[in-house]
């Protein structure tokens, strides 16, 4: 009976989906981003009941149609779940008078019944919202881009979307809507997980706009994380100069979704880690600490425990962990810290460490070691803390941390050596010496390790670089890490990445010079290698900074993002043509 | 007929009767010889470098001539016990013409009461006779020793060490040597004894043609000094251009893989010197341009300079003459080339800006260029062009020269160029970008300068001269190789060809790997500066410490400010700049290769 007419009705419900999506986006827009009046709020209330009841007829529709309905149902587990959990809602409403609702009121703290309907309701259409562009990136992902561009086209549009959400009135707690290029900045900020601001998110922000951040963070930092870790798999799997021509023709066809199973991952480790975290944190906030209410110390743990394992540094309180009574919770800094490593670390590196199967492999066979990559990852890593600490602590002995006791002052050091790049400061970076100053840049050049959510050059480019200079001085020619032979093709990758990194430094440093006067050049090229390596730290010039300045803060953040990735892509899948080659050149050098 | 025969039999006799005894003679001659030098030395410091009265320089006059009158004799032994006379004098023509010049000297002084070296004080305007007699005296004695230093220096090169450690252990005694004439009384106006590390240091920056001072060069030393600063700086350039042009002509012969092993052989077993004809022609070559130099200066000075005497307007001449060639940027005005008058002098800054240049050039650049050879065979066959690195090397610096002056035009328009005219503004512009890129000259006050200001004459002298020649720095090549490399990553091509010639990656792995080595020092003896002199603004920390590293010697003026701490470290990265870059690259061409094992290849992620 539905057969000869399920195109057709297929295709009408696709259009009326699409309309709807968008009908509940502007809807939620509206409500989330303007001041609304009750009677208004009550009307889009009523527009989003109708939004959610179409919803439900077309899921229901789909369901008649598809003929196979129990594996319907399987297939669509989280749509079937959010009809579920629609209906519960819509029954509790109109038949139980609220009870589910003023439940969540009560144990939340929320103020009024609207508050919490507008909560729950919003939270419905984000997960629809984030479900339905997952099946659209499906879509987008066959239009066969490559991961290059899809990688910068996602984060553009990401930008501009958090730039427009952030210009909605009600994000801010002044009146009117934010300026273009401070929300711009913010969401840049955002979503390439640096953490730099030019206003103060604690209190120009309100708790919606705080949360747009924490999104965009999220997102960012899921990007990022997904698109490093198809490289490395990519790039690891070990590609010789023969496949080169075909490695070429796989890229360009193969998207980033398509990698199988790697999102899903990606998303589970993140969330598992970023939740550990939160409850972690949850626990150790100090008491002199104070929190209106319940819902704002979940919420302030949440936020952080997301900037911490996404490196993104920002913070709720003005002062960012130097914060009067923060700046003395030494296991909270530990517990952010800790977090922060995990994030720097790299996707592949933990999964290598900690997952089941290799955990189990490894008890098995004894003789089964890490692989390459992480023991590059981790060593690299624990040598950089660690000498970071130490110069640090020996520099700032006598002057930031010279009212803290030796074990505190370790902490601190601790922990400003690992906010290498997330931009957490339990100290105030203004008050830093210069030498100071220069190791921090210097860690903050070096950033995290590959795969990670951070910036930089990453630990593994600058391992390299220094075997291969030491070997260079020693006379030897070959290479040799763990019983591995490091071609020259990567040496060379690594010296390229650092060139580029140092360049548009320099470039950036020097345009600084120009715009902005009134700073110290300490402060300027901290800013600017901050900015590069999407770690947040500042001296606090930022807000001062003028608007041509913030322009290059802007792209130094965005090339620092998106530009060592893609070069370092572009540097592994050149084109090589071997139809005619010149006689080699002889150059001298130095 | 019969005087011939005469003469043969004569000679026959001679021989004959001074056959037997031709070993113990010369060998006996040659230690009288070695310990006739190191008197002759040690008299001539002595008289050069303390305040000497009357009757001790009579004394040291009888001496100093007795040991040329040993010289004389022993020269007439040697000649007489090597049997091919004719040829001997052939052979040993320097010290045959010094040696006449001995006789005529002696011949004039004590027989037609002292013409010739009158006639030198009334032209030199010295002092008095003792002054003249002394100049000419030690004028000899100088080109003896130097005579005599490049013989040994060829027993030295048979010792067989590497050119990396022949180059840094010349460089160490050089410095040292320095060091020690610097430290004697007469070297300062003042007739006191210079602190070991202001000695130092200033020799460090002689040697290595850096021109940073923590002592004013014009006001603290005496002509002695200066004169010793002048020695320092034209032996330093020429062992840089000698060494680097060795490398050079080592590195472009083209060598494959195959080679490899063998080149490692060829650099340990063969000599910097021994490189044919190397060595002669970098002096000629070197001399030629300074002498020209020398005259265009001569006769450029601005009215405003004055000059006491012909002499000092020679003297001052030559020492920027030579400063200049040799990028050393040394100056003998408390202001350098800002002083008043001198910084007007626009024809005068062209002339320098255009010797600096060709000094920063390198010496094949030079030779490819303008060696008659070389333009004769362009000029009848007009399809043959520069060689590859002449082309690098010249439209690499021509870039930089002319992005340098036009960015430093703009920056400083409103600044310290406030009060110029357009094209005097020009001039000066382009003098900086050319001074930047390793001379050390200034013709405006650098401590004025505007912060990007800094941050542009910084990178110039990071990037710094060409390969082969005196400046330093990563040189031009590297940075043009560098620069390919990157616009070919971010074009997506794999092959970098450079005028139908494929640069192989192992030539872009070796210009990272200087570029990176060179970042390297640079960023840890920044962070040593801002720990030992944190009163100093970071903007003129770096800017010494880039400018020290590319041996430039341009400065905000805070190097006599510096703490002993900061000197150090400025010695330190003068003398890596220098040696380090060079042996750096060297090291990177000839790492042995063992084939014997090869573990599989690594993979991992960068960036």
């Amino acid at each position: 009976m539905l057969y000869s007419s399920r195109s057709q009705v297929l295709n009408t419900l696709i259009s009326l989906k699409a309309f709807i999506w968008l009908t509940a986006t502007i809807l939620l827009l509206y409500v989330f981003g303007f001041e609304t009046e009750k009677g208004e709020l009550e009307q889009v209330f009523l527009g989003l009941d109708v939004v959610l009841i179409i919803y439900f007829s077309t899921f229901l529709i789909r369901l008649l149609y598809e003929f196979r309905r129990t594996e319907f149902l399987k297939n669509n587990k989280l749509e079937t779940f959010l009809v579920l959990i629609i209906i519960i809602n819509t029954i509790s409403n109109h038949f139980l008078d609220n009870k589910i609702i003023g439940f969540f009121i009560e144990s939340f703290e929320f103020k009024s019944y609207e508050d919490a309907y507008l909560a729950l309701i919003t939270f419905f259409f984000i997960i629809l919202i984030i479900y339905e562009l997952i099946n659209a990136s499906d879509i987008f992902s066959r239009l066969k881009a490559s991961p290059a561009n899809s990688f910068i086209v996602s984060f553009m549009i990401l930008i501009l979307f958090g730039t427009g959400m952030l210009m909605l009135p009600a994000m801010t707690n002044q009146e009117g809507s934010m300026k273009f290029m401070d929300a711009l900045f913010t969401s840049v900020s955002a979503c390439c997980v640096t953490g730099l601001i030019v206003v103060d998110t604690a209190t120009f922000f309100t708790i919606k706009g705080q949360i747009v951040i924490m999104i965009l963070v999220q997102i960012g930092a899921l990007g990022i994380i997904s698109f490093a870790s198809f490289f490395a798999n990519i790039m690891k799997s070990g590609v010789g100069i023969k496949q080169q021509l075909f490695l070429q023709d796989y890229l360009i066809s193969e998207s980033l979704f398509s990698a199988k199973g790697l999102l899903r991952k990606i998303i589970f480790i993140t969330l598992l880690l970023e939740l550990i975290t939160f409850v972690l944190i949850y626990f150790t906030w100090g008491d002199e600490v104070v929190f209106t209410s319940q819902a704002q110390k979940l919420f302030f743990t949440a936020f952080h425990a997301v900037s911490a394992f996404c490196n993104a540094g920002f913070s709720l309180f003005t002062n960012g962990l130097a914060e009067h009574g923060v700046a003395t919770s030494y296991i909270l800094h530990i517990v952010v810290a800790i977090s922060m490593i995990f994030g720097t670390i790299g996707f592949s590196t933990i999964q290598d460490i900690f997952s089941l199967k290799r955990l189990r492999d490894r008890y098995q066979n004894p003789w089964k070691d890490w692989t390459l990559s992480t023991k590059v990852a981790v060593y690299t890593t624990a040598f950089l803390i660690v000498f970071g600490m130490l110069v640090f602590y020996l520099l700032e002995r006598d002057y930031i941390l010279s009212d803290k006791n030796f074990m505190e002052a370790t902490i601190s050091s601790f922990f400003q050596s690992v906010t290498r790049t997330a931009g957490f400061n339990t100290v105030d970076i203004g008050a830093l010496r210069t030498p100071t100053l220069i190791l921090l840049a210097f860690l903050m050049f070096i950033g995290a390790s590959s795969g990670s959510v951070g910036g930089g050059i990453k630990t593994s480019t600058f391992y390299l670089i220094l075997v291969s200079v030491f070997a260079t001085i020693r006379g030897r020619l070959k290479i040799e890490i763990d019983k591995r032979f490091i071609p020259k093709e990567l040496l060379f990758k690594a010296l390229s990445i650092f060139f580029f990194a140092a360049s548009i430094n320099l470039i950036g440093v020097f345009v600084l010079t120009l715009t902005e006067s009134n700073f110290s050049f300490v402060q300027i090229i901290f800013e600017q290698v901050s900015a590069f390596g999407t770690v947040g730290l500042s001296t606090g010039i930022t807000s001062e900074l003028s608007t041509a300045g913030r322009v290059v803060i802007i792209l130094s953040m965005f090339v620092g993002r998106v530009g060592t990735l893609t070069f370092a892509f572009a540097l592994s899948s050149r084109q090589i043509s071997q139809n005619y080659k010149y006689p080699k050149a002889h150059l001298m050098v130095g | 007929m019969n005087i011939s025969r005469i003469k043969n039999t004569i000679i026959e006799l001679l021989n004959n009767a001074i056959y037997k005894s031709k070993k113990p003679v010369l060998t006996t001659v040659r230690s009288v010889k070695v310990f006739l030098w190191i008197a002759a030395c040690v008299i001539l410091l002595y008289e050069f470098g303390y305040d000497v009265s009357s009757d001790e320089l009579k004394q040291v006059f009888l001496a100093l001539d007795i040991i040329l009158l040993f010289y004389f004799l022993s020269f007439i032994i040697r000649w007489l016990y090597s049997f091919r006379r004719l040829e001997f004098l052939q052979s040993h023509k320097l010290e045959f013409l010094l040696v006449i010049i001995i006789l005529i000297n002696s011949i004039s002084y004590y027989a037609f009461d002292n013409r010739i070296v009158h006639f030198l004080q009334d032209f030199f305007e010295f002092n008095s006779y003792a002054d003249a007699y002394q100049t000419l005296l030690a004028f000899y004695f100088i080109v003896l020793i130097s005579y005599e230093g490049v013989k040994a220096s060829v027993i030295l090169s048979q010792l067989k060490t590497k050119p990396a450690r022949t180059f840094i252990i010349s460089f160490i005694i050089l410095i040292f040597f320095g060091t020690g004439v610097l430290m004697f009384p007469e070297m300062s106006v003042k007739h006191e004894t210079m602190s070991f590390m202001d000695a130092l240091f200033t020799a460090v920056s002689a040697s290595c043609v850096t021109g940073l001072i923590v002592v004013d060069t014009a006001t603290y030393f005496s002509l002695k000094g200066q004169f010793v600063i002048m020695i320092l700086m034209q032996f330093g350039g020429l062992g840089i251009i000698t060494f680097a042009s060795f490398l050079a002509s080592l590195l472009k012969t083209g060598v494959g893989i195959k080679q490899q092993l063998m080149l490692q052989d060829f650099l340990e077993s063969d000599s910097l010197f021994s490189a044919k004809g190397l060595l002669s022609k970098i002096f000629f070559i070197t001399f030629l341009v300074e002498f020209i130099a020398f005259i265009l200066i001569f006769f450029s000075w601005g009215h405003d300079v004055h000059f006491n005497t012909v002499g000092q307007k020679v003297f001052f001449s030559a020492f920027h003459s030579v400063s200049a060639f040799c990028n050393a940027g040394f100056s003998l005005f408390t202001n350098g080339l800002f002083e008043q008058g001198v910084a007007t002098s626009y024809i005068l800054h062209i002339i320098i800006a255009i010797t600096l240049i060709l000094g920063g050039i390198g010496f094949s650049s030079l030779q490819d260029l303008f060696s008659v050879t070389n333009l004769r065979e362009r000029f009848k066959s007009p399809w043959k062009e520069w060689k590859l690195s002449t082309k690098i090397a010249v439209y690499t610096s021509m870039v930089l020269l002319f992005t340098g002056m036009i960015a430093f035009y703009f920056i400083e328009r409103n600044n310290t160029l406030a009060d110029m005219n357009f094209m005097e503004a020009m001039i000066t512009s382009f003098f900086q970008s050319a001074t930047a890129r390793t001379a050390g000259f200034n013709t405006v006050d650098f401590s004025a300068l505007k912060i990007p200001a800094l941050v542009l004459i910084s990178f110039l002298m990071f990037v710094g001269a060409s390969s082969g020649s005196v400046g330093g720095g990563i040189k031009t090549s590297t940075f043009y190789l560098l620069i390919k490399s990157v616009i070919a990553t971010l074009n997506n091509r794999a092959k970098i060809e450079i005028d139908k010639k494929f640069i192989p990656k192992e030539l872009l792995y070796k210009a990272l790997s200087v570029f990176f080595f060179a970042a390297t020092m640079n960023l840890v003896a920044i962070f040593a500066l801002t720990i030992t002199d944190g009163d100093i603004s970071l903007e003129r920390l770096i800017f010494e410490q880039v400018s020290a590293f590319g041996t430039v010697g341009l400065s905000t003026g805070i190097t006599a400010d510096l703490s002993l701490g900061g000197r150090i470290i400025i010695i330190l990265s003068m003398f890596i700049g220098r040696v380090g870059t060079l042996t750096f690259a060297l090291a990177l061409s000839n790492r042995a290769t063992t084939t014997t094992h090869k573990y599989p290849k690594a993979h991992l992620m960068v960036g």
